[in-house]
C-alpha cells in the first residue's frame, strides 16, 4: 500500500540547501552522517526484537535524525514502532515493522541521494517531487 | 556606571552555544544554522562528555535533548538547578511532542522549549529572545576595574589609559573577563574567538594567553590573574584585594 507521506520534505531540504554556503558540503555531511546512525539504530531493533526498550529508544532516535533530514515517511514508521515498542512490555517486537522501516530508510537515502545529484547539476526539484 | 560587572549588553555573537545532543544528524544542522546566525557553538554528544570537557564553564547557553544516552536531560537540567551557583539558560530541543513533558521541562528550570522539527529562524530567535531575558545588563560598556572596556568601539583601557590590543586580543581578554572566574576550555576559546576548531594549534592560544599576561598585567600586576587550569584551561581570577589597585610593580598605568 502506498503511503501517504512523502519520503522527504521540501521545505526542510530547502532549509539546508540554504545553511550550505555557510558549511560547505553540509548536504553531504547531513546523509553521511544520517546513513551511519540509522544503519546503527536499524541493527539495533533488528538485534534485539525481544527488548522492546531497546527497539523503543533505537526507534526514537531514528525519528529524529529522520526529521532532521526531513524524511517525512521514515519519521511516522518510526514512531509507529518506537509507539509498539513501548507499549510491548515484555513481549517480542513484531518484525514487519521493522523490515517496512528498513525499506523506507533505503528509499529515503536513494531519494536524498538523488536530490543531492540533481542540486549538484543546478537543478532545483520541485516541492512534492520528491518521492 | 557601576564598579565592575557588564553593562553592555553582548552582541548574539559574543556567545558560545553549547548543543548537548546524540544525535550526530541534528547536532550537525543546529551547528550549520547557528554558523550562519554568528553564533559559536560546541556540541557534545552525552553529559559524560559535557561534564568531561568542562561544558558548563565553556557555554553561555544550552541546547538540550531530551532522551541522552548516559543521563536523560530531564534529570541533568534539575541538577543544573539544584546547583544555585549555575544560572546558565537552557532550551530543550526534543522529538517529544507530548504536553505533559513540555510541563515537566519548563517546570524544571528550562527557559525555552522547541519541538523538532527545528525551523531556523524560529530556534536563533529564541535563543536570542532567553538571551536578552536571562542578560540583565544593559548599556554600551563594561567595568572590570581597573579595566574598562567599549566593546561596540572595541577599546579597552586601563587605568583610564587607552591599551594598544590586537583585534584577537580584545575579543579574548573580553570573552574572559566576561567569564571571570570560571575555568575557560581551550577548545571554548578557539570556538567563539578563533571560530574554528582545528585550524589553530592550542598553542597559539597559549602564546595569546602568555602575551595578555605580560602586556596587560594579567600576570597579578593590573589586579587580575590568569591561570593556567591542568587538563582545563584557564582561570581569569580577580587577586583579593581591593579593586583597581595594582598589586604588584606590573603596569602602573597602562601597559601597551
Amino acid at each position: 500500500m502506498k503511503s501517504e507521506h512523502p519520503l522527504l520534505d521540501p521545505r526542510q531540504l530547502a532549509e539546508i540547501a540554504a545553511l550550505e554556503p555557510y558549511r560547505p558540503g553540509l548536504r553531504s555531511q547531513m546523509l553521511k552522517v544520517f546513513e551511519s546512525v540509522s544503519r546503527d539504530c536499524l541493527a539495533q531493533c533488528r538485534d534485539n526484537p525481544k527488548q522492546p526498550m531497546s527497539v523503543k529508544l533505537a526507534a526514537h532516535k531514528l525519528k529524529g535524525s529522520a526529521t532532521s533530514l526531513g524524511a517525512v515517511r521514515l519519521h511516522v514508521q518510526a514512531a509507529a514502532l518506537e509507539d509498539q515498542a513501548g507499549e510491548a512490555d515484555e513481549g517480542p517486537i513484531d518484525s514487519g515493522g521493522v523490515e517496512a522501516l528498513a525499506l523506507t530508510l533505503a528509499e529515503t537515502i536513494a531519494a536524498y541521494r538523488q536530490w543531492l545529484n540533481q542540486t549538484d547539476n543546478g537543478e532545483m526539484m520541485p516541492p512534492g517531487k520528491t518521492t | 556606571m557601576s564598579n565592575h560587572g557588564p553593562l553592555h549588553q553582548p552582541a548574539m555573537s559574543d556567545y558560545v552555544i553549547g548543543i548537548l545532543e546524540d544525535d550526530k544528524v541534528h547536532s550537525t544542522l543546529i551547528e550549520a544554522i547557528l554558523l550562519r546566525a554568528g553564533l559559536a557553538s560546541l556540541s557534545f554528544d552525552s553529559v559524560s562528555d559535557f561534564r568531561r570537557r568542562n561544558g558548563i564553564h565553556s557555554v553561555d547557553l544550552i541546547l538540550l535533548d531530551w532522551n541522552l544516552p548516559d543521563e536523560s536531560g530531564l534529570t541533568f537540567l534539575q541538577t543544573l538547578r539544584d546547583d544555585e551557583h549555575i544560572t546558565v539558560p537552557v532550551i530543550f530541543i526534543t522529538a517529544n511532542d507530548r504536553e505533559n513533558q513540555t510541563v515537566q521541562a519548563l517546570t524544571a528550570g528550562a527557559d525555552d522549549y522547541v519541538v523538532k522539527p527545528v525551523r531556523a529562524g524560529e530556534l536563533v530567535a529564541r535563543i536570542g529572545s532567553v538571551l536578552r531575558r536571562t542578560q540583565s545588563a544593559s548599556g554600551t560598556e563594561e567595568l572590570h576595574q581597573p579595566f574598562h572596556f567599549l566593546p561596540e568601539q572595541r577599546i579597552v583601557k586601563l587605568f583610564g589609559h587607552k591599551l594598544d590590543a590586537t583585534p584577537k586580543e580584545f575579543d579574548l581578554m573580553l570573552f574572559m573577563f566576561r567569564r571571570a572566574g570560571r575555568i575557560i576550555s581551550r577548545e571554548a576559546m578557539l570556538t567563539h574567538v578563533w571560530r574554528t576548531r582545528s585550524d589553530v594549534a592550542t598553542r597559539s592560544i597559549d602564546t595569546y594567553v602568555s602575551r595578555l599576561r605580560r602586556k596587560f598585567g594579567l600576570d597579578g600586576a593590573s589586579g587580575w590573574v590568569i591561570e593556567g587550569i591542568y587538563q582545563q584551561g584557564y582561570r581569569l581570577q580577580r587577586l583579593t584585594g581591593e579593586p583597581g589597585k595594582p598589586l604588584g610593580p606590573g603596569p602602573q598605568p597602562p601597559v601597551q
